[in-house]
């Protein structure tokens, strides 16, 4: 035990002239009684053990040397904690995992009853501040010693269905003066994405022994093999110790259909993925269940959207259509990407050759010609030796560029405010992108016929990246995301986000669907051994001096209650 | 006010005339008896033996019944009187008190020409006021009451009443005058004024602090007969018990005399001298 102001032990000096006082005033009145004889009697049936007599006088003094000494004691603010006392900042983890069933209460709650406890163990020199971590982390409490904005901050902390991302955790590290002699306490049920990746905070742990079961990861998409076939994906996981019976039920929410009744046997941990295909499976909002009761509800619904097939038309002006059809039509055979389109003004997409129809985005081969897309088409270049310039362009992806062969490449012009990809490594460029208001052209300079590029494998590689760029559908977003994230709306030239989505569930923009559910692992497994907790001390609950000064009051109270009464006579 | 002071004994005069009315007498033999006697008024017939009178046969009844009976007449006497006071330390707040009622009873009885006297009780028998009779003596009895002190230790009703009747073998009503709050008891002596013939008569005087116990608290207590004390801490329900201890005992006193036929009048220190002295003469409590 340490005394955080031991000058303060001095006033239990007064304790002698306490009792000298009492002594002097407290005594006892003399009562002159005609009928002693009668008091004698009623005293001798009422008769008090030995000690206590000898006590009875004295304990008053002894209640109130007692009750002095406590107040004495806390002024002087013992610790018993051996807490350094430095300024905290208090990190509650309010992630999906959190909002697990603990007994009566959930972790959240526990969670916030630790860090009450932290904030009424603070002395009076230390500030706290307060913050709430799940995938980002939010300062709800600047530092402060105000203990009641303290705790309403405590108690702003709602549950949530986010993730808990540890790299959040960063935007807490030094930078401000005051972080740099504070001390960061994360109250956690030890559920994180990357525990040993942690920065340099203190792990103070809330219990982890909730049983659980839930879907880690889902995803529901068309497969080949049919105009309705999808493939559905599940990944569930357990952290009961023991195997368990349940379901998955597969429903339609669109129609609100039950489609399927799968049943399982989950074992602990993590369990092999459920794989099944749907024939006839209409597209739009699914939703996947599993259909046990346990810890943590959230998790055992997957939310999955499909979207309509709903091929890009694709027009093809060439004088050599053939190759550029087959590959359309490759591609509506799969992935059902593209179709073909029965004239040119239903095209969304033109694949063409030399020229660039208006008001249309295009993927043009050997430009030639007058147009704004280019400018100064001159000679060919002699063996052209390809550069890639924006390697993590959408565009390239899968697609090695620098082997390709553009022969019959000319000297051209990208004019102002192209985006040129791959250029010759004299200069003009190979595969460029320009923009036009709505219509976006990607010109790739070479021969096909010369370059025999109908013939190489980067073909179909090249025309699917640029229909799936030229009509914004080359980031189509799964199935179902994890809650919290942000996503583009696939078909929709804004390339700002939407988002993000906090909650599980469909969100509905105007052309497209999201589902977002909390598929986590780390959520789902709900335990965590490798996160040991802190043992560095630290005070928590009411300080001793507040209980010190209760046990004076309580004394005082008693001691009035007890004595006041004889001494009013 | 002192006991010889006027006003006092205009007092004891308007007492002494409303006793006469009670009593309906004059001068001797004014105090009616419960013995039978040669007196004048007519109290009852009896059967002739060997030995009475037979002047107070009557001869009608004889006439007529051919019986011997004889008339009985209330036997008109002058009394003795004798009033004991508690003069014991625990008299003291109610000492002057039971000094009036003692001045009333003594006008009266010196005014009906019946013989007093006064003794002061405590551990030991002292004589206040001689035996004397006639209205001369009022002014020596006031003065010998105003003098008198309280005295002694504990009351001892038994050594006083032995005393006193080393003292007296005359018969007469005696009157205690006392809080009977004695630690030995007063049943024996009593016992002892009773099996000598006296008429006797408790007059209990007490006042508030003797009933109730209003103080609470860290006490000394401390015995004003003996000195004694003992630190005790009162509360209302050591002061219930007290309260109820004290009723007790005062009920005890009250069967006590119900049960030996004595006369007993219980008062307290509120209440005027004359009203005691009123009702206990229409209760006929002095009649011997």
């Amino acid at each position: 035990m340490t005394l955080l102001a031991p000058a303060f032990l001095w006033t239990l000096a007064a304790l002698a002239p306490l009792a000298a006082i009492y002594f002097l005033k407290v005594r006892p009145r003399k009562k002159p009684v005609t009928a002693f004889f009668l008091w004698q009697k009623i005293f001798t049936e009422k008769k008090a053990s030995a000690l206590f007599k000898r006590l009875r006088d004295v304990f008053s003094l002894l209640l109130m040397a007692l009750a002095f000494a406590a107040i004495a004691f806390a002024l002087a603010e013992p610790d018993f904690a051996g807490d350094e006392r430095k300024d905290l900042l208090i990190v509650v983890d309010h992630s999906a995992s959190m909002s697990a069933k603990d007994g009566t209460t959930t972790r959240l709650e526990k969670a916030k009853q630790r860090a009450r406890d932290l904030i009424a163990g603070m002395n009076g020199t230390q500030r706290a501040a307060v913050a709430s971590f799940a995938e980002v982390t939010r300062m709800l409490e600047h530092p402060t010693r105000h203990r009641k904005a303290l705790l309403e901050a405590v108690n702003s902390i709602q549950p949530n269905e986010l993730t808990s991302r540890v790299e959040a955790l960063r935007a807490l590290q030094p930078g401000d003066e005051w972080m740099k002699d504070t001390r960061v306490l994360l109250i956690t049920d030890g559920c994180l994405d990357a525990p040993d990746r942690l920065p340099n905070v203190e792990v103070l742990r809330i219990s982890d022994t909730a049983k659980n079961v839930g879907i880690a990861r889902a995803d529901l998409r068309s497969v080949p093999g049919g105009p309705a076939r999808l493939g559905l994906f599940i990944l569930p996981v357990s952290s009961f110790t023991e195997p368990v019976k349940t379901d998955i039920t597969l429903m339609h929410v669109d129609s609100n259909k039950l489609v399927k009744i799968i049943p399982v046997t989950l074992l602990p941990g993590e369990n092999a993925a459920v794989t099944l295909t749907l024939d006839d499976a209409p597209s739009g909002r699914w939703k996947a269940m599993l259909g046990l009761d346990d810890a943590l509800e959230s998790d055992n619904t997957a939310f999955l959207y499909v979207p309509p097939r709903q091929p890009v038309p694709v027009g093809v002006f060439a004088d050599d259509p053939f190759f550029f059809q087959n590959a359309v039509s490759a591609f509506e055979r799969s992935d059902q990407l593209l179709a073909l389109a029965e004239d040119t003004k239903t095209a969304q997409l033109m694949l063409s050759k030399g020229k660039v129809p208006a008001d249309i985005s295009t993927v043009v081969f050997q430009p030639s010609g007058e147009s704004t897309i280019w400018s100064k088409v001159g000679n060919e270049i002699a063996a052209p030796v390809p550069k890639v310039l924006a390697k993590d362009h959408p565009l390239l992806r899968y697609l090695d560029a620098e082997t390709m062969t553009f022969a019959g490449a000319r000297q051209i012009t990208a004019p102002t405010g192209a985006v040129v990809l791959v250029a010759d490594e004299s200069g003009p460029p190979l595969i460029y992108l320009m923009r036009q208001g709505a219509q976006t052209v990607c010109v790739v300079n070479l021969d096909p016929l010369a370059a025999q590029f109908y013939l190489s494998a980067w073909f179909p590689v090249l025309i699917h990246n640029a229909a799936a760029h030229l009509t914004h559908r080359e980031d189509m977003p799964p199935a179902t995301l994890p809650t919290g994230s942000s996503a583009r709306v696939p078909g929709r030239a804004d390339p700002t986000p939407y988002g993000p989505m906090l909650t599980s569930g469909f969100h509905e923009t105007d052309t497209w669907t999201f589902a977002t559910s909390l598929v986590s692992p780390e959520e789902s497994l709900l335990k965590n051994d490798t996160l040991k907790e802190s043992v560095k001390p630290i005070a928590s609950g009411e300080a001793p001096s507040y209980w010190l000064l209760v046990l004076a009051l309580g004394v005082l109270v008693g001691e009035s209650i007890l004595y006041d009464r004889r001494k009013v006579g | 006010m002192t006991l010889t002071d006027p006003a006092f004994i205009r007092r004891l005069e308007s007492l002494y005339l409303l006793a006469r009315k009670i009593l309906g007498g004059s001068l001797q033999s004014d105090r009616r008896s419960t013995k039978k006697g040669a007196g004048i008024t007519f109290a009852d017939y009896a059967q002739y033996s060997l030995g009475d009178d037979y002047r107070s046969i009557d001869w009608r009844v004889y006439a007529k019944f051919e019986s011997l009976l004889i008339k009985l007449f209330e036997l008109e006497e002058d009394a003795t009187i004798y009033l004991l006071i508690d003069c014991s330390p625990s008299m003291a707040s109610k000492h002057a008190y039971a000094k009036q009622l003692a001045a009333a009873l003594g006008y009266i009885a010196l005014n009906t020409l019946d013989r007093l006297a006064v003794y002061g009780l405590a551990d030991r028998l002292q004589p206040l006021f001689e035996p004397s009779r006639g209205r001369n003596q009022v002014i020596p009895l006031l003065r010998s009451l105003e003098a008198a002190q309280t005295f002694g230790g504990n009351t001892d009703l038994n050594a006083c009443a032995r005393e006193f009747e080393a003292r007296h073998r005359r018969k007469g009503l005696v009157c205690v005058i006392s809080d009977f709050l004695l630690p030995g008891g007063y049943e024996e002596g009593l016992s002892r004024l009773q099996w000598h013939k006296h008429e006797v008569f408790c007059l209990q005087t007490l006042d508030d602090n003797d009933l109730r116990c209003e103080w609470k608290g860290d006490v000394t207590l401390e015995c004003v007969e003996t000195g004694r004390s003992e630190r005790v801490t009162i509360s209302p329900r050591e002061a219930k018990l007290y309260e109820d201890a004290m009723a007790e005992w005062n009920l005890g006193l009250k069967q006590t005399c119900a049960k030996r036929g004595l006369g007993f009048l219980s008062t307290n220190t509120d209440v005027s001298f004359e009203s005691v002295i009123t009702d206990l003469l229409r209760r006929g409590g002095l009649v011997t």
